[in-house]
């Protein structure tokens, strides 16, 4: 197959002509482009020079009333997506007027980040506007329960933004202090990223490993350096375990040293179990595996094969996980929740032509 | 600070834009609309110029812009009711040009692909990038780029098997799914 699929795509692309391009309109649009980046910074700076770094900003919150006049209504269950402006779970929908992103699900409601970089909180019919990503740098959550966190800013002035979803809307920024990753596949700097939140911590990409910082509780920041000076690709953080990527292995255990050898990504809340997704074959799609962290021994899963594809997706609490499924030749797919070790139920189903966007983990 | 020198990215642009032309090509499937990603990706290339020093580097973002882009603007096609419309070549009898038509096919098939999946598969299979990259290239994890990897290839899979029914297995083994970083 790689022949065959490799084959076809440098045949087509050796056919391709040279691109006619034109540079001296790049310049002249990247000249206009980075001047207006300048006067935004220059802005930025001086609001910022008022503040110390990592404090608690007495709430940038303002009410998005353009926003407020679209809701349609009040949300509720353990399962949501988003289409395009709206979120939908299986007791309503809330639609936050401009193209959903990025979201996540918190127990008090949802953050959403849309198509201008923009992140709002939602809970019930409230929607306030709480903080601002890039949409050139890419729009990413990481969360745990109601701690949902983002980065902030350019790559030359990122910051951590965090809330507490139960305890409103303040957000808490600040300078990571991570020492940045190099990587000839992403930037000369990589962007800052927040690999996940556990608990009240937001664990840091860091050249030396990974930085875990807690500033709502404003503890002190702690290195987990890297071991055998290969920096590991962090999958998850969760109940104080790391599941790393290295040397073609996923490894979980308290720091980056040793540990479990598992195939999964995603730890549940607790750090218990590790999901993962057997690979599609030739008859059947993409199939979801749950592991226990501590003994690497598989766990019975009540849907696998049930569906011609079923992709788990989020843990919903300790022994709980959220599954998309549907049949190969089905109009639907399928919200599912399912124990670990016990039952799925099916808990809503879309028409699959429906642009699904689904909660990050 | 270093500064944004129109020369030096001129000089990139010449020596690299026809390499990451094939690989937006190959990412939207049209001459044209290819072209304008590449311009369009070159331009946000230009203003973060002074953090790219290195030309490898610079490389590396103008492709995560192109590829980032490429998404959006099939997200933001697929709301505005644009489907493709090209429909996949009618069977052809199995031993008359069979590699023509399998390719012809595959490149159509390629094409209706959702347009993450499409991302994933051509720089995985197309600029050999690992997995990690690819996540890099795509800015996603790379859980992600494994379920991405593994649905298009399993949609290109059943397709061929539709068609070509047993000797679907010889184009498409099934180690073709087994994805390492």
């Amino acid at each position: 197959m790689t022949d065959l699929l490799k084959d076809m795509m440098n045949e087509r692309a050796d056919a391709l002509g040279a691109p006619d391009l034109d540079v001296r309109a790049m310049v002249r649009d990247g000249d206009r482009r980075a001047n207006r980046r300048l006067r935004t910074a220059i802005a930025g700076a001086a609001v910022a020079a008022a503040v110390a770094a990592a404090v608690v900003v007495p709430s940038i919150a303002t009410r998005d009333t353009a926003s407020d006049e679209l809701v349609t209504g009040s949300l509720g269950g353990p399962l949501a997506y988003a289409a395009n402006s709206t979120i939908h779970t299986e007791q309503g929908s809330v639609d936050v007027g401009r193209r959903i992103l990025a979201f996540v699900h918190t127990p008090t409601g949802f953050v959403v980040a849309d198509v201008t970089g923009a992140v709002r909180s939602v809970v019930g019919s409230e929607i306030i506007k709480v903080g601002q990503m890039d949409p050139e740098e890419g729009m990413r959550f990481a969360s745990d329960g109601d701690v949902v966190a983002w980065v902030e800013g350019d790559p030359e002035g990122e910051q951590y933004a965090v809330l507490d979803h139960a305890a409103g809307t303040e957000v808490v920024r600040g300078r990571a202090g991570t020492r940045p990753v190099l990587d000839r596949y992403c930037d000369q700097v990589c962007p800052m990223r927040i690999i996940a939140v556990d608990g009240r911590t937001l664990y840091f990409d860091d050249a030396r490993g990974v930085l875990a910082r807690n500033p709502l509780d404003s503890e002190p920041a702690e290195l987990i350096p890297a071991v055998g000076g290969e920096r590991p690709v962090v999958l998850d953080v969760a109940g104080g375990l790391i599941a790393r990527l290295a040397a073609g292995e996923t490894r979980v255990g308290p720091d980056l040293d040793g540990g479990q050898q598992i195939d999964g990504s995603d730890l549940s809340p607790d750090g218990q179990y590790l999901l993962s997704e057997s690979p599609s074959t030739w008859d059947r799609g993409i199939q979801p595996k749950v592991f226990d962290a501590a003994t690497g021994d598989a766990v019975p899963v009540d849907i696998a094969g049930a569906y011609w594809e079923a992709h788990a997706y989020r843990w919903l609490d300790g022994d709980t996980f959220a599954v998309l499924a549907r049949d190969q030749d089905d109009d639907l797919e399928r919200f599912v929740t399912c124990d670990v070790g016990g039952e799925c139920s099916v808990e809503f189903s879309v028409p699959v032509d429906v642009p699904v966007l689904l909660p990050a983990r | 600070m270093a500064r944004r020198d129109p020369a030096d990215f001129a000089e990139f642009v010449a020596a690299r834009s026809p390499a990451l032309h094939r690989a937006a090509y190959l990412m939207v499937g049209e001459r044209q609309l290819a072209q304008d990603l590449l311009q369009e990706a070159l331009t946000k290339t230009y203003v973060a110029w002074p953090r790219l020093r290195d030309p490898s580097k610079a490389e590396a973002y103008t492709r995560r812009v192109i590829t980032t882009t490429a998404i959006s603007w099939y997200r933001r096609k697929s709301w505005q009711g644009e489907r493709p419309t090209e429909t996949l070549p009618e069977g052809t009898a199995v031993g008359h040009d069979d590699a023509v038509t399998q390719r012809e096919w595959l490149w159509t098939a390629l094409q209706e692909l959702p347009p993450r999946q499409r991302a994933a598969i051509v720089l995985r299979f197309y600029e050999d990038l690992t997995e990690a990259q690819t996540a890099a290239a795509m800015d996603c994890a790379v859980g992600t780029v494994k379920s991405q990897v593994s649905a298009g290839l399993a949609k290109l899979r059943t397709g061929l098997g539709n068609r070509y029914g047993d000797q679907a297995h010889e184009l498409l083994p099934a180690n073709l799914m087994v994805v390492t970083p």
